[in-house]
């Protein structure tokens, strides 16, 4: 029923409108402002006012005593001196600060026209306006703000479900792009970080030991992709990939396997890693995932390289990739791919006894990875069976183990068998009949895998006193 | 009119909130807010300002006051759970609606600043100083860690030094710059003039030299900083002038420096002598847990007093930078005059520091809109001025500012 016809809240639109309040302006639009307000009295609406304000023109810094009342479309604003009328439509307001039921006063204006405003002090009207443009209060203004970002979020959450499922990484493609000297930089760096604390073993025939097993399996490689292997002195059993085609493998991963076949098909897997650049795509990762904390946070600071590594783990699918890997990488060097299926059923069985008796937190990661590592190692059951020979010879198995010298103590916790401790007495090795040959020798045998297999478990190896907190080994 | 230089801007209230620790060398005192200016500056040549002398009929009183910002711990409580829910990217418009509700709260001749920046513009200048100067650091500092040789690292490393206190000191003008610009009385904007370049150049040339004069150059340096800002900013058509001089600073800074000095060596003797009777003790026999613990408990107790005491003596000297500011900073007719104490600075420091660790950073706005209103309300207005001659300047281009500061976490609230 007010004649000022509601307005978009265009900036075109919301230009307000300025007339004498009766008499020497003529048209139609002094005809309806002066219907709007005699109408007013009347209305039913959310009409409220007249209440009192200061306005201000923007053109100079004084203010003007003037009265407003909101009506059903319009806030009309009139000047006590000269009478002018002001009607601004309600649809086009802004207010110097969203609206709260607490507000006692408004500071309000127009939007797109950022010199005129109108100052009321008084909450009946800051309720009143609050009734009559609900966009102007808290909720109205902080709704439209969130939304678009509240859906920007929901689609990069999807965004980034699609990527680590159907395994999309932009991070590999980046690290494919690398040269081999970044790679080199960021494993030396990774490697500084992890093996912190921890000795790097450098018994002599240990080395050579273990370079023999690496030459063997990476011999049907590129000539440019040689793996090199560092051993630590870690109890922990466990092995990385390290960028720069490195792997690290740690002393209670030597110690607390039975067979070399089993060293090698951990190696291989790692190769695999390796071949792939995993181990780069996950540091370009981590560091782009660091850019983003800190586009979000601000905390500008550059994390820790080698931690990144270190709390990588790789998705499903990288890991088949690495065990397919591994896999042809021991059928091209003649090793029997049963070892990687023991070792795999020795991380179950470490995870299950460490699920009993630690924290209750590792059994939702036995319960997270067991049915992953029985499909893995049928998939290393189904692999046709191919000559093999052992991995490695006695001597060199017995140097490999040995690679960090004397056996240490390793008792620092009550473990709850001391009795069996692989580290105190050395395992009973394997005594295959082949076991002396020279490991690049061909296949010796039959279509047949060799037939020797580790001592079955028999006493399980207990697994190390493990301080909680240290994470079963992340192939 | 309008409010004073110590307007409502952010780092303004940071440097009332901690009128403690590396404050009193004067090193961030004119960081990025407050204004300032030279004597008799050419500031007065800009605009028709008239003279004191022919001060105009119409000129009226002006009172500056704290109008109440209700429900602020309410909103730093919302705008932290929308920032979560949004990865952060809401804070920019949570930011933006705290800076309404405080600039609301500063009323001159009892009307509200109005604060008209967007969150939007806050984002865009974020993104910018991102991709310009954030990344291509972490892109230098990642090559030169992974290629170069380690002089070649330790030369990157002090040029980053370099770089990053002159960006420190652009990012302090330009947050000035953008907030002035944002902010309006009566429908009228003020304005920040002046080269951020310069005032970055500024910034850095003058701390460099703060080693090297042992500090002494810090209320020089301070009020040389104030100044490039002071004279620069302008409300309407007028321009603000600063008039102060380092010189009546010296006074009490000379007393800061010295008891700095004293209480250092004081403590440093008292841990001294504890660990030199320990050491001796030694010779005898190794040092059991309970003597280690004292010598424990000595050097911390003895570092938290002395922090105390220089806490003290450093509020002292930056309650009179303050008030000396005030006192110097003209508009038109008027000039400011503060009432800022060193009591006053302890306590907001105080009570501002156990607000935000008690709530782990949560009700950091909070304090700040006290710190806002510490100053709003320990500055007044002395003289009249002549509203009816203000004008609104014709439109500049102002473009985006404050990213940079944001980046750098000068304006983190």
């Amino acid at each position: 029923m007010h004649s000022d016809p509601p307005r978009p809240p265009s900036r075109g639109a919301s230009t307000p409108t300025v007339s004498p309040r009766k008499g020497v302006a003529s048209g139609p639009a002094r005809a309806a402002r002066a219907l709007g307000g005699s109408t007013f009295t009347g209305t039913a609406g959310p009409a409220a006012g007249p209440f009192a304000a200061r306005y201000s023109d923007g053109r100079t810094a004084l203010a003007h005593d003037a009265e407003v009342r909101i009506d059903a479309s319009a806030l009309v604003i009139t000047l006590a001196d000269g009478g002018q009328r002001i009607s601004w439509p309600l649809a086009g307001l802004r207010t110097a600060q969203p609206l709260t039921p607490r507000s006692v006063d408004a500071l309000v204006g127009l939007s797109g026209d950022e010199a005129q405003s109108l100052f009321v002090a008084n909450p009946a009207f800051v309720r009143a306006l609050s009734a009559a443009a609900p966009a102007l209060t808290t909720r109205g203004q902080r709704w439209r703000h969130v939304r678009p970002w509240l859906i920007a979020g929901a689609v990069a959450a999807f965004a980034a479900l699609a990527v680590t499922r159907f395994d999309l990484s932009p991070a590999r493609a980046v690290a494919r792009l690398l040269p081999d000297a970044a790679r080199q930089k960021m494993g030396d760096s990774a490697l500084h970080s992890m093996s912190r604390g921890h000795r790097v073993c450098t018994d002599a025939r240990g080395l050579a030991a273990i370079d023999r097993l690496a030459a063997r399996l990476s011999a049907s490689l590129p000539a440019d992709k040689r793996f090199k292997v560092v051993v630590v002195d870690w109890s922990l059993m466990n092995a990385f990939a390290v960028p720069g085609d490195r792997i690290v493998l740690t002393r209670g991963l030597l110690t607390r396997t039975t067979s070399p076949d089993e060293v090698a098909g951990v190696l291989a897997h790692e190769m695999g890693h390796g071949i792939e650049l995993h181990p780069e795509a996950g540091m370009v990762r981590g560091l782009g995932m660091t850019a983003v904390a800190d586009l979000l946070f601000g905390s500008g600071t550059v994390t820790n390289i080698g931690l990144l590594l270190a709390e990588l783990s790789y998705s499903r699918g990288a890991e088949r990739e690495a065990d397919l890997h591994g896999l042809k990488l021991l059928r091209e060097a003649g090793i029997a791919p049963r070892g990687l299926a023991d070792f795999f059923r020795r991380v179950m069985k470490t995870e299950s006894t460490g699920g009993k008796t630690s924290l209750p937190g590792r059994s939702l990661d036995v319960l997270s990875t067991h049915p992953a590592t029985e499909e893995r190692v049928r998939l290393v059951e189904r692999q046709p069976t191919y000559p093999a020979t052992p991995a490695l010879s006695l001597e060199d198995w017995q140097a490999l183990r040995g690679i960090c010298g004397a056996t240490p103590v390793t008792s620092p916790l009550p473990g709850p068998k001391p009795s069996t401790r692989p580290d105190a007495k050395p395992t009973p090795l394997p005594t295959d009949p082949r076991a002396g040959s020279k490991p690049g020798s061909p296949p010796a045998g039959g279509p047949k895998a060799p037939k020797w297999r580790p001592p079955p478990l028999k006493p399980p190896p207990p697994p190390e006193a493990k301080p909680s907190g240290e994470r079963p080994i992340d192939l | 009119m309008q409010h004073g230089p110590w307007g409502p801007n952010d780092s303004v209230d940071e440097q009332t909130a901690s009128p403690w620790g590396s404050r009193s060398d004067g090193q961030h005192v004119a960081a990025a807010g407050e204004p300032l200016t030279t004597a008799g500056g050419p500031g007065a040549v800009w605009g028709p300002t008239p003279g004191p002398a022919a001060a105009p009929a119409r000129a009226t009183p002006c009172q500056l006051g704290w109008g109440g910002a209700r429900g602020i711990a309410q909103l730093s409580v919302v705008n932290l759970v929308l920032k979560i829910l949004t990865l952060g990217i809401y804070g920019f418009w949570g930011k933006t609606e705290l800076r309404q509700r405080i600039w609301s709260a500063v009323r001159v001749d009892g009307e509200p600043l109005e604060y008209t920046g967007t969150g939007r513009e806050l984002m865009t200048g974020f993104m910018i100083v991102f991709g310009v100067v954030i990344v291509p650091f972490i892109a230098v500092s990642l090559f030169s860690a992974f290629f170069a040789s380690a002089a070649v690292q330790g030369a990157v490393q002090a040029a980053s030094y370099a770089v990053f206190a002159l960006l420190y000191g652009i990012g302090a003008h330009r947050a000035q710059r953008y907030r002035l610009a944002r902010t309006r009385w009566r429908g009228i904007r003020m304005r920040q003039a002046g080269s951020s370049w310069y005032y970055g150049w500024t910034y850095l040339w003058t701390l460099a030299l703060m080693p090297v004069t042992l500090g002494w150059i810090a209320p020089w340096r301070t009020t040389h900083l104030q100044r490039l800002l002071a004279k620069n900013m302008s409300f309407g058509t007028r321009r603000f002038r600063f008039t102060a001089s380092s010189g009546p600073l010296y006074v009490r800074f000379a007393i800061l420096w010295i008891g700095t000095a004293v209480i250092a060596v004081v403590a440093l003797s008292v841990i001294g002598r504890q660990a030199t009777a320990i050491a001796q003790a030694g010779h005898i026999r190794i040092p059991d847990d309970a003597t280690k613990l004292t010598l424990g408990i000595t050097v911390v107790v003895t570092l938290a007093v002395a922090y105390l005491c220089y806490g003290v003596v450093a509020a002292w000297y930056r309650a009179r930078v303050i008030n000396h500011f005030a006192a110097h900073t003209h508009f038109e007719t008027a000039r400011f005059e503060g009432s800022a104490s060193a009591a006053g600075l302890i306590w907001l420091a105080v009570s501002n520091a156990l607000i935000v660790l008690g709530t782990v950073g949560v009700l950091l706005p909070l304090a700040q809109a006290r710190s806002t209103r510490y100053l709003v309300e320990h500055l007044a207005i002395v003289g009249d001025v002549d509203l009816a001659s203000i004008r609104q300047p014709p439109d500049d281009a102002m473009t985006r500012g404050e990213g940079l500061a944001q980046a750098f976490d000068l304006d983190a609230f």
